[in-house]
């Protein structure tokens, strides 16, 4: 059960220098990461960005595994995409398959596409894996608050978003267990046309919309009996100052992304 | 013939550094007819290997045996396989799906090429076993029924499909006493009348000194105990219980604290009947002969 409790970027408790960032700081630094990822097209500020990153992932002191667990579904991406990069750009060829060439230039292509993505996902995982639910959504519901002029439901929002991110491994487990009762039952997923294969969807989509609602169901109730009624009249009992690590934090990352957009393009 | 485990390891995520080790080694024989009570902790490995035993997980060649054929053979029947090892998942009324009770219950028939009109015969016939009348049940959703109702309805769609052996984990999670007790007595009897080989998973230690011929103890992957009810909880492995964090049956207790004030009483003591038995005869025994210390 514990492993598979951290997996898609879910907190992990600790007091690493990470940890105690404040929330808003990870995220903005997230978003701001993400943005210098694809405003670099040089090698020279992904490796710049690659450092930031490890230094980053060295400082959160996670376990090791499950961090490389959250990983692994990407690199499925990865492969599949620096595969179709390395072979279809056209270009000076490395090795030569017939029709298909593995070039220099799709080497390169690829090589760039692998770095933003393993690069992006770490950053995710990171904010993910070291913010606790509760300060995630203070940070995302901070983020949104200048939306609020404009009617937007910063607190709704924020809520439903991590409400939602937390639901996922749950229904993946869901999902998984719903098949294989399915199965013991003598369904057969992987047979027969695309008209009795759509059919066979049935017997499982059914129970997981069914046992989504009756989660959201228990999670309403759970919320409203300690008398959660959204972010009506809402005070915070953990009012969070930022520190001197904060602004530093941020303060270093700003001066790295910026140079980076600025002197990498 | 036998369901034979022999040797069997696993490894969720195996061969990478995430690998989660649920069975080392596990060798086991469950009986034509049979009632096996398989007992462990949480993490225990206890519904991974349940999976192995009808297919679900393909185990390596030549570790599991249904009824002589080999499950990790290449090219074998799982289809068949799954028909003859009835297996019912841990809460298994969140798999319902059907508008009604009968098109739900026949779904495992329909699947092995039965013709609709033998579904239906079939799937009232299980129906009847679980004790819930067809002619009542049949065309009502079985999101209106109960939980404990729907928990049966569950249970008719696996022996719809006629098997040999049935394997439940935790069937009675979730139910309070009097329906827990109708459901292990529905098992009970499906073993007696029909024949059925049960194989049932719980971690409440109760359950199975009553009913099971024999039980086996998993923890952490491994086999740790196997045998009649009386000699796997008896107390030579009482402490190894205890470390595994189960709970020893209260009948069980009653006796190692009357053993501890000097009562004498004989035999493996697990089954509620003997210790009230033996209990009464000891104390009619301490009666006769005054304020003695024991027999
Ligand atoms: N789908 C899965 N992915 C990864 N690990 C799993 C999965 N299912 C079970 N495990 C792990 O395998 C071990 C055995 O689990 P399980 O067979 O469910 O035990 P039990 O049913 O006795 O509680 C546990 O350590 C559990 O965390
Ligand atoms: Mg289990």
């Amino acid at each position: 059960m514990a492993l598979r409790d951290v997996t898609l970027g879910q907190f992990v408790p600790g007091d690493s220098v990470l940890h105690r960032l404040d929330a808003r700081v990870k995220l903005v630094c997230g978003l701001v990461l993400a943005a210098a990822l694809f405003a670099t097209g040089a090698w020279a500020g992904y490796g710049l960005l690659a450092a930031y990153v490890g230094l980053a992932t060295g400082a959160a002191r996670l376990p090791a595994g499950a961090f490389a667990r959250g990983l692994r579904p990407v690199l499925w991406l990865v492969a599949l995409s620096v595969t179709f990069h390395a072979l279809l750009t056209p270009g000076t060829p490395v090795v030569d398959f017939g029709p298909l060439a593995v070039t220099v230039e799709g080497l390169d292509a690829a090589g760039r596409l692998a770095v933003r993505l393993v690069l992006l996902v770490m950053g995710v995982q990171l904010v993910m894996m070291t913010t606790s639910p509760v300060a995630l959504t203070d940070a995302l519901e901070w983020l949104l608050t200048p939306g609020r002029r404009l009617g937007l439901p910063a607190h709704e929002l924020a809520m439903m978003v991590t409400i939602a991110l937390r639901f996922v491994p749950a229904l993946v487990e869901e999902l998984d267990r719903i098949i294989k009762a399915q199965k013991a039952r003598g369904a057969e997923l992987e047979r027969g046309g695309p008209i009795s294969r759509a059919r066979a969807l049935v017997p499982i989509l059914v129970p997981l919309f069914i046992g989504a609602f009756r989660r959201a169901d228990a999670l309403a109730l759970a919320l409203e009996s300690r008398c959660y009624r959204g972010s009506l009249g809402r005070t915070r009992w953990r009012a969070s100052r930022w520190a001197a690590r904060d602004w530093t934090a941020l303060a270093g990352s700003l001066v790295v992304m910026v140079l980076v957009g600025w002197r990498f393009r | 013939m036998p369901i034979v485990v022999r040797d069997l390891h696993y490894a969720y995520e195996g061969g990478t550094p995430v690998a989660v080790p649920a069975l080392r080694g596990v060798s086991l024989t469950i009986g034509d007819g049979e009632f096996v009570g398989l007992i462990g902790p949480m993490g225990a490995g206890k519904s991974t290997l349940l999976q192995f035993l009808n297919g679900l997980l393909v185990p390596p060649p030549g570790t599991v045996f249904v009824d002589g054929q080999d499950l990790g053979a290449p090219g074998a029947n799982l289809s068949a396989v799954r028909q003859r090892v009835g297996l019912v998942f841990q809460y298994p009324e969140h798999q319902l799906f059907a508008e009604t009770v009968l098109a739900d219950v026949s779904f495992g028939p329909r699947n092995l090429g039965a013709s609709p009109e033998e579904a239906r015969r079939r799937a009232e016939e299980a129906l009847a076993v679980v004790g819930l009348d067809p002619a009542l049940y049949q065309d009502r959703s079985p999101f209106a029924l109960s939980g404990g109702e729907q928990r049966r309805v569950a249970l008719a769609g696996v022996l719809a499909m006629g098997p040999r052996y049935l394997v439940l984990d935790e069937p009675t999670a979730g139910l309070d006493p009097a329906g827990r007790r109708d459901l292990l007595d529905l098992l009970s009897r499906l073993h007696r009348q029909e024949g059925i080989a049960v194989v049932l998973v719980t971690h409440h230690l109760e359950d199975v000194a009553e009913r099971a011929q024999r039980v086996i103890l998993l923890g952490r992957g491994e086999v740790v105990a196997a045998g009649p009810p009386g000699n796997v909880l008896s107390a030579v492995h009482r402490p190894a219980l205890r470390q595994l964090g189960l709970d020893v049956p209260v009948a069980a207790q009653l006796v190692d604290e009357l053993r501890r004030r000097g009562w004498q009483l004989p035999g493996e003591l697990v089954q509620e009947a003997d210790v009230v038995s033996a209990v009464a005869a000891a104390a009619r025994r301490r009666a006769a002969g005054g304020e003695g210390h024991g027999a």
